[in-house]
Order: structure tokens, then sequence, then C-alpha cells
């Protein structure tokens, strides 16, 4: 009884993870084709090109990096690698559900564009 | 004189179909909300909701049968159920493209759904027609 309880939860796993980290995915490619919306919310009323275009490669370098490692992690998952590690898949659920939450507030109420950096450090 | 061949039924292609099951509720889910969304933002004519959400359930429809005898044709080394999993494809890629190109209102949220899904097709595509050539070496 005990086994196919524990095998239930691992098989359910396997798909929670999936469909948490492909929203994640689409919540971040969202963001990245829309970043200059959300940049004006994190400037200053009056702001300069300068401080736009600093603001702007912070987070097209985080978001970069955030789809680089989109990449490595849906290999390691769909080639087999992480996919019936139990903690692993528990820590990226976790991680990703975390990130979705939060970037969904970021996304509707436009917050300051610097939280990213924190949710970045988060949920990587 | 028959030879042992082994198991031809392919790992690869069974994830994905598992996997495209569960993104295909989660498509679901998020096109019918985004016609809701739609609805409520913009002037949305109450002909094309209708179309819409009619043409989201019956891409539901076809991919499920998609799914399923692609999922059965693969366990069971059955060509011709592979072959009607490839059949129902072409429907779905089309339905899909609906999606992305010639949908009323076409959000950039739509564009990446679309995009995730029709990344799944290819992919499947690719396993299906791999499975599909190793098939007949079952009986042969």
């Amino acid at each position: 009884m005990a086994i196919i309880g524990k095998m239930r939860v691992t098989q359910s796993l396997v798909p929670a993870r999936f469909l948490v980290l492909i929203a994640h995915l689409v919540i971040v490619i969202t963001m990245f084709w829309s970043l200059d919306l959300n940049l004006i919310s994190c400037l200053p009323p009056s702001y300069t090109t300068a401080q736009y275009n600093e603001k702007q490669t912070l987070l097209i370098i985080l978001l970069s990096i955030t789809l680089a490692m989109f990449l490595i992690e849906l290999c390691g998952f769909v080639s087999g690698f992480s996919m019936f590690n139990q903690s692993q898949s528990l820590l990226s659920i976790a991680a990703h559900a975390g990130a979705c939450v939060s970037l969904s507030f970021y996304l509707f109420d436009s917050w300051d564009c610097t939280l990213y950096a924190y949710i970045f450090g988060f949920c990587r | 004189m028959m030879q042992q061949k082994g198991v031809l039924s392919s790992v690869s292609l069974e994830i994905f179909l598992y996997l495209n099951a569960y993104y295909l509720a989660l498509f679901v889910l998020a096109e019918v909300l985004l016609v809701v969304y739609k609805a409520e933002v913009l002037p949305y004519p109450s002909n094309n909701i209708a179309l819409d959400v009619v043409l989201v359930f019956l891409l539901a429809f076809i991919e499920l049968m998609r799914i399923f005898m692609g999922s059965k044709g693969n366990l069971t080394e059955h060509v011709v159920a592979s072959a009607i999993s490839l059949g129902f494809l072409i429907p779905s890629v089309v339905l899909t493209l609906y999606f992305l190109l010639w949908q009323t209102f076409v959000l950039r949220v739509d564009v990446v759904l679309c995009g995730v899904m029709l990344s799944l097709h290819a992919v499947e595509f690719l396993f299906l027609c791999i499975a599909l050539c190793t098939f007949p070496r079952a009986h042969a």
C-alpha cells in the first residue's frame, strides 16, 4: 500500500514539475518580449537615456541567463537525468512555482525592475 | 525464422506524448481564460468568441485522439495506429497555427503558448517518424 502511494506521488511529481517549468518559461519569454513596458516603472519620472540603457542592459543580461538555465534544466528533465530524482523535483517545483507567482505579480502590478534580480536570486 | 528484435517502442516518444497531454490541459485552460480576458478588455465580436472557443475544444479533441493513438501505437508497435496519429498531427498543427496567426486577437502570451505547442509537435513528429521506420522490422 505504502509503495503504491509512493509511486503515485512520484508519478504526479513529473507532470507537476513539467507544468510549473513551462508556465515559468512562458512568463519569462513574455517578460523578455514586453521589456520596455516594465522598464519604465523602475525609472524615475524624468529619466535620462543613460539610466534607461543601464536598466535595460541589466534586465536583458538577467533574462538571458534565465533562458540559458531553462535550456539546461529542460534538457536535463526531458533526457531523464533529473526526471525521477524526487528531492531535486520538489526543490525545482517549489522554486519555479514561487517564481511564477511572484513574476505574475511583477508583470501585473509593474513592480520595480530591480526586484527581478531578487526573484532571480531566490528562485534559481 | 523469427528473430528476437527486442523492444522497438520509443521511450522518448512516450515521454513527449505524456508531457504533451499535460501541456494540452494547460493550453486549453489558458486559451479559454484568454478568450474571457479579451472579451472583457477588447471589443470582441460575439461570433468570433464562439468560433474561438469551439476551435479550442476541437483542438483539444484532436490532440487527445492523436496522443491516445500515438501512445497505444507506440506501446504495441502497431504501424497503422502510429500512422493515424501522424495523420492527426496535420489538423492539430493547422489549428495551432490558427491560434498563432489567424485568431481575432493574438496576444504575446498566445504566441509563446503556441510556440511551445508547435515545438512539442515538431519533436513528436521526429520521434514518430523514427518509430514508424523501425516498427515494420518487428514483423519482417
